[in-house]
């Protein structure tokens, strides 16, 4: 009790106010998609959160021999995780993603220097291991994310299947191609971008997002959009765009502190995002774009905090050659 | 006895068992000295504190033979000092020292903006002692030939106090309700224009930035030729609402306690004077010292007893501070003691808000690292 010491009042939600913001978010999708597409699928995402819990534990349990609650961003990152893959790729490939993030992404890599989303090392994984699956899912020769979205904007180019923006903003993926092809387009997560947007948007006004780079992000993928000349009304609406800039590019621990940082980092993201979509010689945007950002992030922190300082020092050398200090008034 | 920071040190001049009256002068130091709030005997008087158990009928003794108005600057320290004057915003920088360094001075800034979350004694003096607050600023404009005079108060506050400034030709400058906004830099920087560089004093830009507290203990002696003896604060209880005070300095807090019924049980409370952001943990043996603007009783946040966790990089600290600083980047380069001009410079800049710490999810307590750190940059 005695070491308590100024200040004693605290402002804004606490780590754990924010994990649940977070994952009640992400649980708004769940019920979203479970409603309009699969019903099966909130009792499955469910539980992949009582496994990723159960890895937590099990992690606990045999390093230090106790038992200890799952911690919250396990939970986050698992449900980050399930929501932005296919909600029909074989479970055991989810899971093995889990083990990945939650293992290898939040208990080794986290606590060391490299800051990278522990939730994108885990798709990364599956990615490479499970290309075959992957690619059978995919239409092939689609220049879109792969994982994240086998979506309306695939098909179009693929199959020369039409789309309406409005329609995949509103979520409304029922299309011509449902009864074509036997897919449910789209991650779970990110088949309603609007409902997507409004939870981001609630989650800055409780203080539990910043806008920096999620915000950048959309402009840098915009702009990119634009200078590569590519359809800006789809691209935004489709894929994991607004999925990636809300829930993704905001995750704290991996992307930088600064705000300067944030700016950058957000920007860069989406940038690169866009060109890969572009040139892609990979079809996997996203994860590529944002873990290049991570790796970037402490770096552009360094740059933040010598710059703050620089500036700093400029001033008062600038005041300090005011002469006597008549600021202002003579 | 240590009444603030630098060049405050003052020493007893009254020996144990003395008879002393409220007034005389007990204790003197260079920049300061400091007067026997009630009348009665001296129990103790040491370096560390001087007791006086009161005892004899009230009776006054000024200390001060002054009659007229000081005329000058140097008149103006001088009675500061010898009426024990120190800023009763908080900071208990001795006045004289602030008033006497020779700088040119053309703005004369009330801050009323007490933006602790909870203080509201600034604001009660203006609307009750108005007199009293309004002679104080006349009596430091016409010593200092001030040319412009500024009322800083926050936005809630604009409303109802500031309606005095035109009843001393003041100009009025408002301020976000969010702390740390009263906080004398970021003032100046407002008037001002640019911020000021670390190190370099409002004074030394021509501002004279004074609380309403201080300006009230100017009208006091101004009007009553009364030393500084008497501290105003606010009393904040969460099941109550605010009392605002006048207490004999010296006072011990469990007097006032039991004097209004206030329960505190250490367990479960936290004892607080000076503000819940910059303040400081009391008992209720600690003293009212010159400085203590307000005392709070509050029930133990669970938050506050919470352990660190590691940093989230969420970039709350980053948001929060008033100066742009990089509160964790700070921190991160303290505890690797990685030292280097760039974190003396932000250190530097860092005035102790405490913004940082408050919204810290991780509850890392950012603050408690730059003040340590400033220590041992300075010693
Ligand atoms: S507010 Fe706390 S958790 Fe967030 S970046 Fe600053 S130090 Fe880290
Ligand atoms: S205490 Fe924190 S918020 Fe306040 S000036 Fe220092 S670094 Fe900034």
């Amino acid at each position: 009790m005695n070491t308590i010491v100024s200040p004693f009042l605290r402002r804004g939600p606490n780590a754990r106010d924010m994990m649940t913001g977070m994952l009640a978010c992400l649980t708004v999708a769940t019920v979203h998609f479970g409603l309009r597409y699969d019903a099966q699928f909130p009792a499955r995402y469910a539980l992949y959160l009582v496994l990723a819990s159960l890895i937590d534990i099990f992690y606990v349990l045999l390093k230090d021999g106790r038992l200890a609650l799952p911690r919250a961003s396990t939970l986050v990152t698992a449900a980050l995780l399930v929501l932005s893959v296919p909600a029909r790729i074989p479970w055991w490939q989810i899971v093995a993603g889990l083990l990945v993030a939650i293992l290898f992404g939040k208990r080794v890599v986290d606590p060391g220097a490299l800051r990278v989303n522990p939730m994108l090392l885990g798709r990364l994984f599956m990615m490479l291991v499970f290309a075959d699956s992957i690619q059978t899912w995919l239409a092939p020769g689609a220049e879109i994310d792969a994982l994240s979205s086998a979506t309306p904007l695939g098909l179009q180019a693929s199959e020369g299947v039409a789309y309406s923006p409005l329609k995949i903003w509103m979520g409304d993926i029922h299309g011509d191609w449902e009864g074509i092809y036997a897919i449910l387009p789209g991650a779970p997560g990110e088949v309603l971008p609007l409902l997507t947007l409004l939870c981001g948007l609630v989650l800055y006004m409780l203080g539990i997002l910043d806008w920096r780079s999620g915000v950048m992000y959309i402009a840098g993928f915009a702009l990119t959009c634009v200078a590569l000349d590519m359809p800006l009304g789809i691209h935004l609406a489709a894929g994991a765009t607004i999925f990636t800039a809300v829930y993704i590019v905001t995750d704290p621990r991996s992307m930088p502190g600064s705000k300067f940082g944030r700016l950058a980092a957000g920007v860069l993201a989406g940038a690169l995002n866009a060109g890969i979509r572009k040139h892609g010689f990979y079809p996997e945007g996203v994860v590529l774009a944002v873990l290049f950002v991570n790796l970037l992030g402490p770096t552009l922190d360094r740059i933040a905090f010598q710059g703050r300082a620089y500036l700093l020092r400029r001033r008062a050398k600038a005041r300090s050659q005011d002469s006597v200090c008549v600021c202002g008034m003579p | 006895m240590d009444a603030g920071i630098n060049r405050c040190r003052v020493a007893p001049i009254v020996q144990t068992g003395a008879a002393v009256a409220e007034g005389e002068i007990v204790a003197q130091g260079e920049s300061l000295a400091m007067h026997a709030s009630v009348s009665g005997v001296v129990e103790r008087a040491d370096a560390e504190q001087i007791v006086i158990r009161r005892g004899l009928a009230p009776s006054t003794v000024s200390a001060l033979k002054e009659t007229s108005c000081p005329q000058n600057a140097a008149d103006l320290a001088r009675i500061a000092r010898e009426m024990g004057l120190v800023g009763m915003g908080g900071g208990m920088f001795p006045a004289s020292v602030k008033l006497g360094t020779g700088w040119q001075i053309h703005t004369l800034v009330v801050n009323a903006v007490e933006c602790e979350p909870g203080i509201q004694i600034d604001e009660a003096l203006i609307l009750h002692d108005t007199d009293t607050v309004r002679s104080g600023i006349d009596c430091v404009t016409a010593a200092l030939a001030i040319k412009r005079r500024v009322l800083v108060v926050k936005r809630t506050a604009a409303n109802h106090i500031g309606s005095f400034a035109a009843s001393c030709a003041a100009d009025v400058l408002t301020m976000p309700n969010r702390y740390p906004a009263g906080a004398e830099k970021l003032i100046v920087a407002r008037l001002d224009g640019r911020m000021p560089p670390a190190g370099l004093l409002p004074v030394q830009c021509g501002y004279l930035v004074l609380s309403v507290a201080s300006l009230w203990a100017i009208g006091r002696w101004q009007l009553y030729r009364e030393p500084s003896i008497l501290r105003p604060l606010s009393l904040v209880t969460p099941s109550r609402p605010t009392r605002n005070l006048l207490v004999p300095i010296g006072t011990a807090l469990s007097h006032i306690l039991n004097t209004y019924g206030i329960g505190y049980n250490p367990e479960a409370h936290l004892l607080v004077t000076g503000g819940l952001m910059m303040g400081a943990r009391a008992t209720p043996k600690t003293p009212i010292l010159k400085g203590t603007n307000a005392i709070f009783v509050q029930p133990i946040l669970r938050r506050l007893i919470r352990p660190e966790e590691p940093c989230l990089l969420c970039g709350a600290c980053f948001d929060v501070c008033p100066l742009n600083l990089h509160p964790i980047g700070m921190v991160e380069r303290i505890k690797s003691g990685r030292r280097s001009p760039a974190l003396a410079t932000q250190l530097d800049e860092c005035f102790l808000c405490g913004a940082c710490s408050a919204v810290c999810p991780a509850e890392i307590p950012l603050v408690q690292y730059f003040r340590d750190a400033k220590r041992g940059l300075r010693a």
